[in-house]
This record gives C-alpha cells, sequence and structure tokens, in this order.
C-alpha cells in the first residue's frame, strides 16, 4: 500500500473507532442519570416526590430504542455537529460546555507542550553533545522528576510556592473577582499567572521523556558518517551540533509530539481538579460522575479528534522534512 | 506518560552478550527489589491496616513509624498494602501489554503483509485514542472488578506503544543474515521467531515492561486520586486519595500525604534506571564517558 | 477530588432540586436580625466602599457555569432559586415550626384541606418594574401543571391540584383533589413564582436558560462568565431597606480540598464545606473574624438494610446489629466527632423533641454486644467454629454497599466490620460508583447500603420519606423496602390532619414510633453535621444559636437567599 493511501485508511479506521467507542461506552454504564439525580437530591438535601421521576424522564429522554438505531441517530446528530444537551448542565448543549472549557485545556497544554518540548530537546541535545557533562549528570534527576503523578507535585507545589509562600495564585484560570473576561493586557497578564504552577508541574514532570530521548537519538546521530565527516571538515561545533547531529536527531520527536499531545491531555486531567482549572478535563470527571453520557461522548470525541488532527498535521510535515517515511 | 518517546528505538540488536555491570541497572533492580520485598513480605509484618483507633494525626512515632490517619489508621500498614496493590497492577499491566506488544509486533513484523498492516493500525488507533479517558469510562463499568480488573483495563490503553517500537525492532532483525542463514537451512518460521529473533528482542522487551509497570502504576494513581478507580482500594493512589480528602496536606499531615507520592516517584524512577542500564547494554555508544 | 462536601452538602448539581427541597411547620416568629449601623445611606467613604463591596460565596458549585437561569430546570446556577425567584413563604428548618410569609402574607384552608388559598403581600415589583400580580402566581403553578417536564411533584402540588385561580386582585386559589395539608411547604416555600408577561411568551420553558431573568428577589443578575457569577442588589426590592449588601459573587471550584485552601487563604466570605478539623483548618487561620455554625439537625445516616432480602427479613437480626455498634466511636473517629448521637426514633433531635411519646421520652440507643449475642441465640442462631453466627446452615454474613471514595462511610464500614465480627456477625463492605449505587437503590438489588435520610420542617416528613410503603423505589426514599400497615395508616391519618390539630398529628407520630422502636427498619449512624463557615470581616447578621432566622447554608434553597438579603455590610 502507498504511503498517502495507508494513512487514510488509518484516518478513516481511527476516527470510526473513536465515534463508535464513543457510542458503545457509556451505554455500557451501569445506572442512569435519573437514578443518580434522584439519589443526589436525596442524599444531599430534599428527596424528590414520586412524580418528579417522570418529569426527569421526560426531560432528559432515556431512550428504548433498539442499539442500532441508536447509533445511526447518534451518527447522524454527529454529521450535523449536534452533541445533544448536558445533563449535569441541562439544558445547556453540551458544545457550549465544550466551547467555554476547551480553550482554557488547549492554552493551557498548548503552552506547557511547547515549554516541555524546547526545553526537553535543548536539555537532551546538549545531554547528547557533551555526554558526561554537566547537562547530561541532570538526567537521572529528571527521570526522578518524571515518576512522580502529575497531580501529586501539583499539590506540594500549590501548598509549597501558592500557600505557603504566596509566590503564585491557588485556584482558577484567571482573577474572577479583580479582571473582566476580554482582550485586555490585565486578563492577559492574570492568565499567564493563574496557568503559571499549572504548567509548571506539567512541565516538571514530563521533560525528562523528551530530554532522554533526544540525548539518545543524539548519541546515536553522532556517529553517523555524515556527522564525523562534517567535524573531520572543521566546521565549528556549534554548527556540526546543531545543522548536522541535531537535525536528524530531532525527527522521531516530531512524531512523538503528537502522540504526547494526547497523553499530555489526560495528565491535566488530574492538574486540572487540584488547581481548579477551568479546563475540559474537569468538565469530563463531572459527565462521568454525573452519568451524563452526551457529554462524555462529546469531550471525548473532541480529545480524540484534537489528537487525530495533530497526527495528521505531523504525518504531511513529516512526509515534507523525511522523505524516506514516504517509502517506508 | 513517557513511554512513547524515550524508547531507544533506534538500539541495535545485542550483538556478543555483555555482562551485566551498569551501575544504574544494579541501582534500580536494588530499588525495585525493595519495593518487591516490601510488598510481599511487609503486609504479613505490617498490622492491620483498617483498624482504626483514636490516636488521630499523629506525625511519626516510635509506635506509628509514619504517624497515622485521621481515623488512627497506622499509615504504615497502609503504605505496605498499598506497596503490595500498586505492584500487583504494575505487575500485571507490565506482564499483559507485553504479552500483547510483543504477539503484535513480532508476528506482524515477521509474517508481514494484510496481517502487519492490521496490526500496525490497530496499534496505531489505539495509540491516538487518548487513555486517561477511556480507562476512566471503562472503570466505570467495571466497578467490582478489583485491582485486576482495573490492571486489565489500563492494559487496553498501554500495549500499542510498546508493540510499535518491537515491530521496529522485529523488522530490523528480520533482515539480518542469520536469519536468513536460519531460514535458508529450512528452519520453520516459529522456530526462527522464537530462537533467533526473540532472544535478540529480550533487552527491548524488558525496556517496554519496565515502561509499561511505571506507567500502569502512575495511571492507576492519577484514576484513585481522581475517585474514578472503581472501587479498589489499596494502592498508594488510593492512599492519596484518602489522604486528600482528609485535607493532609492543609492539615499539615505530610506524613499522610507524602510517601505514597514519594514511593511512585522513587520507584519510577528505579525502573527507569533499570531501563538506562537495558539501553547501555543495547548500545554502549549511550553510556556516558564518563561511566 | 474530594466527595464529602458535595455528597453531604449538595453541590454538584443538586442545587435545584434542594432548591426544591425546604422545610417548616405551624407558624412562629424568628426575626431576622435586627440592622447594626445603617450600611446603605452611610456617607464616609469606609462604608462607601462597604456598600459596594461583593461578597464572595461557594455554594459547592464545580466545574463551569453555564448560563442557566430557568429556576424549573433541574440545575440553575445557585441563587436563582431564591434569590432571583421567590417563593410565597419561607419555612425556616434551623427552628421548628417558623414560617414566615414572602410573596403571600397568608394562607388558609379550606374544605377539609382540599382549597388552599393564598393572600398576596401587595406593592411587590418584578425586577423590569412591573407589578407582581394575582394572575403570575396563578401562572406560575398552571406552568408545571400543564407541562409534564416542569411537573417535579413540588411546583405542582402533586398530581392532585385540580385548577389554581387568581380569586381576587391580591388572591389566589388552589384546590385538590384530596388534603393538601402535608403538601403546603412544597406549594408555599419551595415553587418560584415568575412573571406571566415574560413566561407565556417563552417556548419551551423546560429548556429554556431564561438568561435575562426578571424576578421579584432581592437580588438581581450582575454580571455573568463559565467561571464566575455576580448576584447584585435588587433595588426595587419589596423589603425596605433590604438588601443592605451591594451583591454576591459565585465562586466554582473543581473540588472540596480547592474551595478549602481558598476559605483558609480568606477568598471567601460564606461557604457550607464539610471540613475534618474546621478549627485548625479555618477558624485558627483569623480567630477574629473566621466563624462557622454547625447545622446538625437536618438529617440521620443510617445503615439501610433491605427488608426484602435475608437476613434482614428477621428482625431479630436487626435488633442484634443496632445494640451491637458503638456509635459513639463512628462518629468519633468516621465523622471527626461533628456528628450527634442519633436515636432510636428516628427523628432529628432536639428540633421534633415535643413529638416524643412518652414512654420513649429517656430511651437512648443501646452498646452491648452481649446482647447482641443474646438476640441472636433467642432466635435460634448458633455460633460457628469460626466465631459467626448461622441458623439452619446459613452464616449470618452481610454485604453492605458504600459509595467509593465516600471517606467517611467508607472508615465507618471498617469499624462497624470490627464492632461485629466481636458480637459473631461477619460484616463485608462493597465500593461501587455512584452511579452503580444509584441503579442498585432504584432496583433494590442490594443487601444493605448506607445512606442519609433528610427531613422536612416538621417530623411527617422524615417519616413519610423513609416509611411510606408508598415511597419504596423507584417512587421514592423507603429505601428499607419497609411495609408496616400501622405506619402507612398514621402517615394517611397526618395527610388529612389539619396541622393547627397538633395533638393528632403528634398521636399519629407517637404511633409510627412504636413501630420503629420494635421493627427497626433502619439502623441510625449518626445525626447529621452540616458545617455553615462565614467571616464578619466584610458582613454581619449571620444567623446564630441566639437568632436561627435561617439556616446558615449557602446552598440550601431559599435559606442563602434569606441570609443573603439579611447581611450587613461592615463599614
Amino acid at each position: 500500500m502507498g504511503y498517502l493511501r495507508r494513512k487514510i485508511v488509518f484516518y478513516a479506521v481511527a476516527l470510526w473507532a473513536a465515534v463508535t467507542l464513543n457510542f458503545a461506552i457509556p451505554r455500557l454504564i451501569k445506572g442512569n442519570p435519573v437514578d443518580i439525580m434522584l439519589a443526589r437530591a436525596a442524599q444531599g438535601g430534599q428527596p424528590m416526590p414520586a412524580e418528579a421521576r417522570h418529569a426527569l424522564e421526560l426531560q432528559f429522554g432515556v431512550s428504548d430504542d433498539p442499539l442500532w438505531q441508536q447509533y445511526l441517530g447518534y451518527v447522524g446528530n454527529l454529521l450535523h455537529g449536534r452533541l445533544g444537551l448536558s445533563v449535569t448542565y441541562y439544558p445547556t448543549p453540551v458544545s457550549t460546555v465544550i466551547a467555554q472549557s476547551l480553550p482554557w485545556t488547549l492554552g493551557l497544554a498548548g503552552v506547557a507542550l511547547l515549554v516541555t518540548v524546547v526545553l526537553g530537546l535543548g536539555l537532551g541535545m546538549l545531554a547528547g553533545w557533551r555526554r558526561g557533562g554537566a547537562v547530561d549528570a541532570l538526567i537521572p534527576a529528571t527521570t526522578f522528576l518524571a515518576a512522580i503523578p502529575y497531580f501529586w507535585l501539583a499539590l506540594i507545589l500549590l501548598y509549597v510556592l501558592g500557600l505557603g509562600l504566596g509566590w503564585f495564585p491557588l485556584n482558577g484560570g484567571y482573577d474572577y473577582a479583580g479582571v473582566q473576561m476580554g482582550p485586555t493586557l490585565a486578563f492577559a497578564a492574570s492568565v499567564a499567572s493563574h496557568g503559571a504552577l499549572p504548567a509548571l508541574t506539567v512541565v516538571a514532570s514530563s521533560v525528562a521523556g523528551w530530554m532522554l530521548g533526544m540525548r539518545n537519538m543524539m548519541v546515536s546521530t553522532m556517529a553517523e558518517d555524515y556527522v564525523v565527516m562534517a567535524e573531520a571538515k572543521g566546521l565549528s561545533p556549534r554548527r556540526v551540533m546543531l545543522a548536522y547531529a541535531a537535525r536528524n536527531a530531532v525527527l522521531p520527536s516530531v512524531a512523538g509530539f503528537a502522540i504526547s499531545l494526547g497523553f499530555v491531555v489526560s495528565g491535566l486531567l488530574a492538574t486540572e481538579v487540584v488547581f481548579a482549572y477551568p479546563g475540559i478535563g474537569f468538565a469530563l470527571l463531572q459527565g462521568v460522575q454525573n452519568a451524563d453520557y452526551p457529554l462524555m461522548q462529546g469531550i471525548f470525541l473532541i480529545i480524540s479528534l484534537a489528537v487525530l488532527g495533530a497526527n495528521l498535521l505531523v504525518d504531511l510535515l513529516y512526509g515534507v522534512i523525511d522523505p524516506r517515511t514516504r517509502k517506508a | 506518560m513517557t513511554a512513547v518517546t524515550a524508547p531507544a528505538v533506534t538500539a541495535e540488536p545485542a550483538g556478543p552478550r555483555r555482562p551485566l555491570r551498569s551501575g544504574k541497572l544494579i541501582a534500580g533492580l536494588a530499588v525495585a527489589g525493595f519495593f518487591v520485598l516490601a510488598g510481599v513480605l511487609g503486609p504479613l509484618f505490617a498490622g492491620d491496616p483498617e483498624e482504626i483507633g483514636y490516636e488521630r494525626l499523629m506525625p511519626p512515632s516510635a509506635g506509628h513509624w509514619l504517624g497515622t490517619t485521621n481515623t488512627g489508621q497506622d499509615v504504615l500498614a497502609q503504605l505496605l498494602v498499598a506497596t503490595r496493590g500498586s505492584l500487583t497492577i504494575g505487575v500485571v499491566v507490565g506482564v499483559l501489554a507485553t504479552v500483547i506488544s510483543l504477539l503484535v509486533g513480532v508476528l506482524g513484523a515477521y509474517l508481514g503483509g494484510w496481517l502487519d498492516e492490521g496490526f500496525s493500525l490497530l496499534s496505531n488507533v489505539f495509540l491516538v485514542i487518548p487513555g486517561l479517558p477511556l480507562v476512566i469510562l471503562i472503570t466505570d463499568y467495571l466497578e467490582t472488578g478489583g485491582p485486576v480488573a482495573l490492571a486489565l483495563t489500563i492494559t487496553i490503553t498501554s500495549w500499542a506503544g510498546p508493540a510499535r517500537v518491537i515491530r521496529a525492532q522485529t523488522l530490523s532483525l528480520r533482515g539480518r543474515d542469520y536469519v536468513d542463514a536460519a531460514r535458508v537451512s529450512g528452519e520453520r518460521g516459529w522456530r526462527i521467531m522464537v530462537f533467533e529473533i526473540l532472544p535478540n528482542l529480550v533487552p527491548i522487551i524488558a525496556a517496554q515492561l519496565v515502561f509499561a509497570v511505571i506507567g500502569g502504576i502512575l495511571l492507576d494513581a492519577a484514576l484513585s486520586f481522581l475517585g474514578l478507580a472503581g472501587g479498589s482500594a489499596g494502592s498508594w493512589g488510593s492512599m492519596l486519595y484518602f489522604a486528600q480528602n482528609a485535607s493532609a496536606l492543609s492539615t499539615g499531615a505530610w506524613w499522610w500525604f507524602v510517601p505514597p507520592g514519594l514511593c511512585i516517584a522513587v520507584l519510577g524512577a528505579g525502573l527507569s534506571l533499570i531501563n538506562f542500564g537495558i539501553d547501555e547494554i543495547i548500545d554502549p555508544r549511550l553510556r556516558r564517558a564518563t561511566s | 477530588m474530594r466527595r464529602t462536601t458535595p455528597r453531604r452538602l449538595p453541590g454538584v448539581l443538586t442545587g435545584a432540586m434542594l432548591a426544591l427541597g425546604l422545610t417548616a411547620a405551624c407558624t412562629g416568629g424568628g426575626a431576622p436580625p435586627v440592622a447594626a449601623g445603617g450600611g446603605a445611606t452611610a456617607g464616609s467613604t469606609s462604608s462607601a466602599a462597604a456598600a459596594t463591596r461583593i461578597l464572595d460565596v461557594y455554594t459547592g458549585a464545580s466545574g463551569q457555569n453555564t448560563a442557566n437561569f430557568n429556576p424549573f430546570t433541574p440545575t440553575p446556577l445557585h441563587g436563582v432559586q431564591g434569590m432571583i425567584y421567590e417563593p410565597l413563604m419561607f419555612f425556616n428548618q434551623a427552628k421548628a415550626g417558623d414560617v414566615q410569609p414572602q410573596l403571600a402574607t397568608a394562607y388558609r384552608f379550606a374544605d377539609g384541606g382540599r382549597t388552599l388559598t393564598f393572600t398576596l403581600r401587595p406593592g411587590v415589583k418584578w425586577s423590569d418594574g412591573r407589578p407582581l400580580t394575582a394572575e403570575d402566581v396563578a401562572f406560575s403553578f398552571e406552568l408545571a401543571k400543564k407541562n409534564p417536564k416542569l411537573n417535579s411533584g413540588i411546583n405542582s402540588g402533586g398530581n392532585v391540584m385540580t385548577s389554581v385561580e387568581a380569586t381576587g386582585a391580591t388572591e389566589v386559589t388552589l384546590k385538590f383533589k384530596e388534603p393538601a395539608y402535608t403538601r403546603l411547604w412544597n406549594i408555599a416555600g419551595q415553587s418560584w413564582i415568575v412573571p406571566r408577561h415574560i413566561w407565556e411568551k417563552i417556548k419551551d420553558p423546560a429548556t429554556d436558560p431564561n438568561k435575562n431573568p426578571v424576578g421579584t428577589g432581592p437580588f438581581v443578575l450582575g454580571d455573568f462568565s463559565p467561571q464566575t457569577y455576580v448576584l447584585k442588589k435588587n433595588p426595587q426590592y419589596w423589603e425596605t431597606g433590604k438588601p443592605k449588601i451591594a451583591g454576591m459573587r459565585f465562586y466554582s471550584f473543581n473540588g472540596g480540598d480547592a474551595a478549602t485552601t481558598a476559605l483558609a487563604a480568606g477568598q471567601l466570605d460564606w461557604s457550607g464545606l464539610f471540613m475534618p478539623d474546621i478549627d485548625k483548618q479555618y477558624v485558627a487561620k483569623d480567630p477574629e473574624h473566621n466563624k462557622y455554625k454547625n447545622e446538625s439537625f437536618l438529617y440521620v445516616t443510617n445503615l439501610v438494610p433491605n427488608l426484602k432480602k435475608a437476613p434482614f427479613t428477621d428482625v431479630a437480626v436487626r435488633r442484634a446489629v443496632n445494640v451491637a455498634l458503638d456509635r459513639k466511636k463512628i462518629i468519633d473517629l468516621a465523622f471527626a466527632g461533628l456528628g450527634k448521637m442519633p436515636n432510636p426514633l428516628g427523628l432529628v433531635l432536639p428540633q421534633y423533641q415535643d413529638y416524643i411519646a412518652p414512654q420513649f421520652a429517656n430511651t437512648q440507643l443501646e452498646y452491648d454486644p452481649a446482647k447482641a449475642r443474646q438476640i441472636l441465640e433467642q432466635a435460634g442462631y448458633q455460633r460457628g467454629a469460626d466465631g459467626v453466627y448461622a441458623k439452619d446452615g446459613k452464616r449470618l454474613s452481610i454485604t453492605c454497599t458504600v459509595v467509593t471514595g465516600w471517606t467517611d462511610y467508607i472508615s465507618t464500614m471498617q469499624i462497624v466490620k470490627q464492632q461485629l465480627k466481636e458480637v459473631g456477625i461477619e460484616f463485608k463492605s462493597k465500593e461501587v460508583s455512584f452511579n452503580a449505587f444509584s441503579a442498585a437503590q432504584t432496583s433494590g438489588d442490594f443487601q444493605m447500603h448506607i445512606w442519609n435520610a433528610w427531613g422536612g420542617p416538621g417530623p411527617y416528613y422524615m417519616y413519610n420519606n423513609i416509611l411510606n410503603s408508598a415511597n419504596v423505589p423507584p417512587a421514592g426514599q423507603n429505601q428499607a423496602r419497609w411495609k408496616n400497615d400501622v405506619v402507612d395508616a398514621a402517615l394517611s391519618t397526618i395527610a388529612q390532619t389539619p396541622p393547627e390539630d397538633t395533638e393528632a398529628v403528634k398521636q399519629a407520630i407517637q404511633r409510627i414510633q412504636e413501630q420503629v422502636v420494635a421493627e427497626v427498619p433502619y439502623i441510625p449512624i449518626q445525626q447529621s453535621s452540616a458545617l455553615a463557615e462565614f467571616r464578619t470581616l466584610h458582613a454581619t447578621g449571620w444567623p446564630s444559636e441566639e437568632n436561627p432566622y435561617a439556616l446558615a447554608l449557602p446552598f440550601y434553597v431559599p435559606d442563602g437567599a434569606i441570609v443573603a438579603k439579611n447581611l450587613v455590610p461592615v463599614p
């Protein structure tokens, strides 16, 4: 199969799998939103009268249609961009819930990933270039960081740097009371200061992987003939490092970038909970806790699409920068 | 979450066996061994981790080496039981993910053709479908399954990365002279796979196993911390969940909150050290000039 | 994340449903606090600042806010019910028998409880300037009656309301198929009055988010964003001089711990968070201003045996478990010592002390392991070699379901396990997700579980919720699935007795108590603790033990609104 055809099949299957899994999984979960709402009401303050069950069933449209009909309806709705009404935030459409939270997660994940990658690749390059040097000696320390769960590190940092030293705000996406959301400098600054600690957490716990991968690739690349040749020609070490060794060593990391997007989003879920960050991870958690099928499905679909999209982008880029892949 | 970027995809085959003399490997094995011992033997010596008493939120003392929880339970006893729980999940995930990835990777690469296309497609799809949300959805369904069910679920999302690495390595081995030689001499396919290719994959398999173990432990920790591990109490993550629920940090009970996280980090670092050691054995160039 | 808060205190999504729930009894007089100092009219700069200060409140909301100001939906934003839309009367659950007029100044029953007439307060204006009319009130009830999606059984008076009419400029009359005495709380205290001139134009009142809410309440919508929103003072509010504070900003956190941290850091003025060590975590940070109130009479946490399943079909087992528990230890250890000792009658005390039958005046729950064993042996159980009692070859083993991650309940399970083991009963706990738990509650697929029972503004409500055989799930909260003819008859008697006839109501309640004590349909563990934290730095006038004019819990409706409109800014 040709490179292009294989890629097209891959994306088609991946898309179908994501959509179908998305349909199937919530239907396997026990419980339904009506039971949950009534139970929460009963546990939390005031049991509802018997009539309430009927009203809720009507509102949430608990369906008894055969599965294949539900599936067709679901796919049809997706094609029209309809994700349904959220149960948790009834009667708000799922698309609104996602639109309100996705930018926060994308922003945080984007910045954190970018910093991680630049830092990781840079340090990895230096470590590989000067094996046994000062930077290389950092490697074991960063692996320790990498093995720390995101959320645990987040909490410790929150208590030490936030609550203890007061360097960072404790929670939220920006200063809700003091700043209005809008295209102002004050808002941007507030967002940046609130995002700093969550981003720092992500960077600290994920930089090691990039660093190590880059270092090892660097080491391998530097044994290649063309690098040896470049050195022999007497090119400046800086030029050899950047233009010859690093440029080729970085290739596998580019592919890793897209895939790690999915991991970062997953990792952010717990981090968002710790920092009360208004992102999509927490919305998903609420969806699960409230048997909010439409919301779960919508968010899962969006995450899958985002990761698929990023992969597609990287694939296209990769085909351009490294012709060898097209033959593989 | 680093499993995808870190594996040494380009590693050379092991070639002639070298004695295992890496300091990193030894240190890593020591750390891992320590936790295994603690997990296997610890619960036998520790008291009942559920035993509740009036000595609440006591800092570490001679009676309670790691202090007590808000219900007067002994943190050390809980930690030891949790060690067993987390290790169980890690090992089950590690072994299962490795076995699956081995089947998918080696079979696909060796046999090639539509099987390989299919397997590659499958593993690529699993790679791009985000793991944590998927696991959350599934564990919610399997609520009564306990740690093993949880491990199975985590496995679903963690075999694909290793499968890709193993496939790549098998592809490169398949073209080697000694494999060709075996084939020409009439050896059967499965024999070639088991006796010629597999032994040369051992370092890579070991590395993937270690990664999968770390991944499993971390994912369980995240799930348990979010309260989504479906009733499988008794891992480091669920300890953290209980500690967080009782505001252990804001009430100053660091001895309850810090040890489980530290255990995860230290074990993770130890396992990573093992991997460094393995990488260096696979590819001597990765060794530091000074070591 | 931390589940304690949203569960005990209805955080995540129960705001609205709660909104539907409150208390009351007869008629009494809890006076709102007298304004100290003149907040609104003061002239000095500092008090001008105080008058414009927006208070920061956390009602247990988590995640983002979505603009939903429709009081009839299950989950409108906190504050919509009570602060923007008001009920006819306020039933103060913090003080037995205290009912305060709101939009209605009086009610009267006629025709044996089948006719209910409200007299409306004159001069009330909607926030768009139009006057509140009797048609508006009739329309609000009619809306729920006509639209099955909105018919929660509260705002419609159940399915027994036959008509509702404006019978005068300030008079509305509701008619019922059967006596509606016990429905007064829902109808007058939990049904939200909306303006007809706006709502008659809304196409689907069940799903419309009502983005520009127009209500009669003390507050109106200020600004809104998905992260936070402000309800600001309604200058046209009917109660002269109120509210004195400029408004309230509502926050949302992703977990109780983030909220606790914010509260400790002085970021919040008011919250209803459960904290295991409130003195250390909160009060100690600013002892002068950080105050709290423990509303400890709202619910009872029970071990709920499923009476349809062995071994709980045998009353001896229930009685044995009931005396085998050391509740003091459970409360001290699992509930941080904040819960109160429950009683064998299943009533919240001291609220309903007056309703206790004379023969039970001094009855306490016993802790007597020897007696537990004796009860079992008398019922024919024999202790096996493994130390566990058995009868007819079946070991006495109980599996109790608990929601995963609900830590105080899980601790309870661990203590109960030890205590029951001592008397020879095997006790296992099974943790399941809330989804699975709630599904099992409805289907009855459990042997025992741990759950709260809530009451209302009178002893009738708790008994009716959990003991009436008509309320066996899926209809209601009789989770034990108990059916007792004496109890059913007594509850029916109360429903047909005018509340003024307190003696008849009491006698019926006492007949129920005899059955409860003899049959032990539920095994009480603790009487609630619901903490309300408020800071006196920016505002005073919070409810107190001396003046419990409303529950101090910000998420409780309409109590939260009653408190908010009575607060006085600190100059």
